[in-house]
């Protein structure tokens, strides 16, 4: 038989599957509104409005310039 | 004179015993992978019934080496029949988990020393494996 086949008729138990590890920081989209700012929306979002490069730095290929956001853009608040 | 060779002959057991590192000073996973890995061939094997199964020549040049990290491979001498995986040791059972399997496969270990151990299989058939 040799070492090989014995090593294959082992009790078989089946592999326990490791639950999946969802990430724990939930991210959610925003679509801008005419009058808002990424202060205003840190404001909305975290209750504080210096938070906003928070949310510039996660829409960094979106947002080019933290000052020209613009009705319609789909945004990710981190 | 007699009287002094027996004491000084009982104390050079008594140290040479000492010196040398017992079995039971090492843990399961030494026996098994030594410091960082060890190579294990065959040397007998039973099959279910408690019969002999004689190892052919090829069969005593296949050998499993285990890693202290965990990792486990085994193949013949040519190569051709690698199989790797993980391999953790608790309680009397020595578990593998082989690359692509969804099942592990479970021994018992019958006995284990730093230089044999005995394993026990699913269906009753033992293998004995000595360091290589």
């Amino acid at each position: 038989m040799g070492l090989l086949d014995f090593f294959k008729k082992g009790v078989e138990k089946p592999v326990e599957k490791k639950p999946e590890v969802r990430p724990t920081t939930q991210t959610r989209s925003y679509t801008i509104k005419s009058g808002d700012s990424l202060s205003k929306l840190a404001k909305k979002f975290y209750g504080d409005a210096s938070a906003w490069e928070k949310i510039f730095k996660a829409n960094q290929g979106l947002i080019k310039d933290p000052d020209k956001i613009y009705p319609g853009q789909q945004i990710i608040i981190p | 004179m007699n009287n002094l060779i027996l004491p000084f002959v009982l104390f050079l057991l008594i140290v040479s015993g000492c010196a040398k590192k017992s079995d039971t000073s090492l843990s399961n996973e030494d026996k098994i992978a030594g410091e960082t890995e060890k190579t294990w061939i065959a040397t007998r094997e039973t099959n279910a019934e408690g019969d002999k199964d004689k190892l052919t020549p090829d069969e005593k040049k296949e050998k499993i080496t285990f890693w202290r990290n965990g990792n486990v491979k085994m193949g013949d001498n040519d190569n051709d029949k690698t199989m790797s995986g993980q391999w953790s040791y608790e309680g009397s059972t020595l578990t593998m988990h082989f690359a692509g399997q969804d099942v592990t496969e479970n021994f018992t270990v019958v006995e284990l020393t730093n230089d044999r151990m005995q394993l026990k299989a699913g269906d009753g058939s033992e293998l004995i494996m000595k360091p290589n």
